[in-house]
């Protein structure tokens, strides 16, 4: 692999199911790129399509009548057409996960020391595996790691089970990390902890860094460039400098309005009008026309595609120029 | 006369310490309150911390170990009857998961319906109007009437629980994290719908939640809760402006702020500072915080910090702020 090639690019993506309604184009046409040691954040709200993208990258999504189609190349290696084989060795390896809800993504009846090393047995040749488990415990702020990895994981709080979710994810050095709103379930001064301890990891290993969150605030702390999604699609992507400081979308500037603050007044905030459309029952033209306060007659006719607003910062409004 | 005027209210619960023997532990540990009529205050803290607790303590819902509690100058514990009935039309609660909150086999107007006939509120001649008029105030069509909860946005389903909650016009509204299974562009109406109603109707809130921001924007007061104990309360805005409370200061530095663009976090790394990994029997001498905290000095773990007036209306509970 050349080195200047992305970690991860995502092109064309589109998933869909069929149900009883019609077909739901869960991801539609979704383009994305993540590079060696930078965290890129896709943010949008529940049933967007954030998720099922990220799964699709470990080609992980299943369900009725599913259409998967696109490319996806992770660290150089097609995704969509290599073997199941070389799919089992890259998963967890190459790219791992961490996902939202740690007490469901781990063995309840196993030992979290013996959780870990299955990863590092599955992948690794290490000739002291416990050591290794510890090193690993260690790394992640775990305390007492030689006793604890006897530990169960009802033993642990959830700010202790996600960080064994992220040892099992760190275990094989991944090159693609996909965090999927790992900290969404916990305190926000643990969160504060994880991120601190992906940030320094990341610096470690040169990772790259997919967090998928509805959290503005974390995606501003934490996320280089950003991708925005609704309804299956992107509709703005660029650095977290360009789009969280000057969205160019209608649904970017309604997200960051919905967003109460601390360090500000406390003036009335607008929110977004109405409520994400059923998968199955998208409105013709743009998507977000029946709750954009600026949609005007081609918005409900024309479907908008991406424009490039400057350098790396793109946008899909028919209006934005307008509204700049 | 203040609506709510809670003192030293305590919630005991049974658990097990680290030899395993069974033992008592305050969830809720001698914690004063007082709610004006119309006033919004809230309460933060993280999991563990005895918010809900308390919230529900004050609804008369668990059982109080110590402290009383007096509503509209009665006592809420001990209610029977009557004055049990009047107690619980006065004071309303909303829960986090509204799917949760709801009969999935019972329309909306059969959910509404329900709670006006209940408490004779309206017969069932004007039932129909009345309904119509909640779904109205919350913002819903009135055409909803017929339909069942899974037929509604999360977003829908929590004006559904506010709705059932104002058909008893309350007096206080107990809000226990309304808004955190929302989505983000929906956080922002239930919050200002919750405003609104409380100013225009002079109904009191006490809105339950781990988020900062949300506290800030609808409450004028806020108490923090740390393992049961209020350590720090006061005006929201100031508290949230100029936190005096190490505790305070913590939670405060770590909500990330979207305008924030590439400030990481303020908080010390890898090291596990989880409240969970203190044991809950322990904290018997000095402050339960003092583990957790930057600032602690030897005082802090022999001695147990007092609640003090660090400015009018501003109450600290730390040896050194």
């Amino acid at each position: 692999m050349i080195s200047s090639d992305p970690m991860l690019s995502v092109s064309d993506l589109k998933i869909s199911f069929s149900s009883d309604e019609g077909t739901i184009r869960a991801v539609d046409g979704v383009d994305l790129v993540v590079n060696e040691n930078e965290t890129v954040a896709l943010v949008g709200e529940s049933g967007c399509g954030k998720s099922l993208t990220a799964l699709a990258l470990a080609r992980l999504v299943t369900g009725p009548g599913l259409s998967l189609t696109g490319a996806i190349r992770v660290a150089g290696e097609d995704i969509l057409a290599m073997p199941e084989s070389r799919l089992r060795a890259i998963r967890g390896a190459t790219l791992s996960y961490i996902f939202q809800d740690p007490s469901s993504s781990l063995n309840p009846v196993l030992r979290v020391g013996d959780q870990i090393a299955e990863v590092i047995r599955l992948h690794r040749k290490v000739p002291h595996v416990t050591a290794e488990i510890v090193r690993l415990m260690h790394l992640v702020g775990l305390p007492n790691p030689e006793s604890r990895r006897k530990a169960y994981p009802h033993e642990f709080s959830g700010g202790m089970q996600q960080r064994v979710m992220i040892a099992m994810a760190l275990a094989c050095q991944p090159r693609m990390l996909v965090a999927d709103e790992p900290t969404t379930a916990l305190d926000v001064t643990i969160q504060a902890q994880i991120f601190t301890l992906l940030r320094e990891l990341q610096l470690q290993l040169k990772m790259a860094v997919l967090l998928i969150t509805h959290n503005l605030g974390l995606v501003a702390s934490n996320a280089a460039r950003v991708y925005v999604m609704y309804c299956g699609q992107v509709v703005e992507s660029g650095s977290v400098e360009e789009v969280l400081g000057h969205a160019a979308h209608p649904y970017t500037k309604g997200l960051l309005a919905a967003v109460p603050r601390l360090n500000r007044p406390v003036e009335r905030m607008k929110g977004i009008e109405g409520s994400v459309p059923h998968p199955a029952r998208l409105p013709a033209g743009c998507r977000f026309h029946p709750r954009c306060p600026f949609a005007g007659e081609v918005c409900r006719q024309k479907e908008p595609v991406m424009e490039s607003v400057k350098e790396g910062h793109s946008v899909r409004c028919h209006y934005w120029k307008q509204l700049a | 006369m203040s609506l709510l005027e809670a003192t030293g209210v305590t919630v005991r619960y049974h658990g097990h310490d680290e030899q395993g023997r069974r033992q008592l532990w305050a969830a809720v540990d001698g914690v004063s309150l007082t709610l004006a009529q119309g006033e919004r205050v809230g309460i933060i803290g993280e999991s563990g911390s005895g918010k809900t607790t308390l919230g529900k303590a004050l609804l008369g819902i668990e059982p109080v170990a110590q402290g009383t509690i007096l509503f509209r100058g009665q006592n809420v514990h001990g209610l029977k009857g009557q004055a049990l009935e009047t107690f619980r039309r006065g004071a309303q609660m909303i829960f986090q998961d509204p799917m949760g909150a709801l009969n999935p086999r019972m329309t909306i107007g059969a959910t509404l319906g329900e709670v006006l006939s209940v408490h004779k509120l309206a017969t069932s001649v004007e039932r129909p109007a009345r309904i119509n008029e909640l779904l109205q105030q919350v913002g819903l069509d009135n055409g909803y009437t017929r339909r069942y909860p899974h037929e509604f946005s999360g977003g829908q389903r929590q004006r559904i629980g506010i709705a059932r909650a104002l058909a008893l016009n309350p007096y206080l509204l107990v809000a226990d994290e309304p808004v955190s299974a929302l989505d983000v562009s929906v956080q922002a109406q239930i919050l200002n719908l919750i405003r609104d109603l409380s100013e225009a109707r002079h109904m009191a809130v006490l809105l339950v939640a781990h988020d900062l921001a949300v506290v800030n924007y609808v409450c004028q007061r806020v108490l923090i809760m740390y393992k049961g104990q209020v350590v720090e309360e006061g005006v929201a805005q100031e508290v949230f402006r100029n936190p005096r409370h190490p505790y305070t200061q913590m939670l405060k530095s770590s909500v990330p702020d979207p305008d924030d663009i590439r400030k990481p976090l303020d908080i010390e790394p890898g090291s596990a500072t989880d409240p969970a990994l203190q044991p809950m029997f322990k904290h018997a001498e000095g402050c339960p915080f003092a583990p957790r905290c930057v600032q602690a000095k030897e005082k802090c773990f022999t001695e147990k910090p007092g609640s003090r007036e660090a400015d009018s209306g501003w109450h600290v509970r730390c040896h050194f702020a």
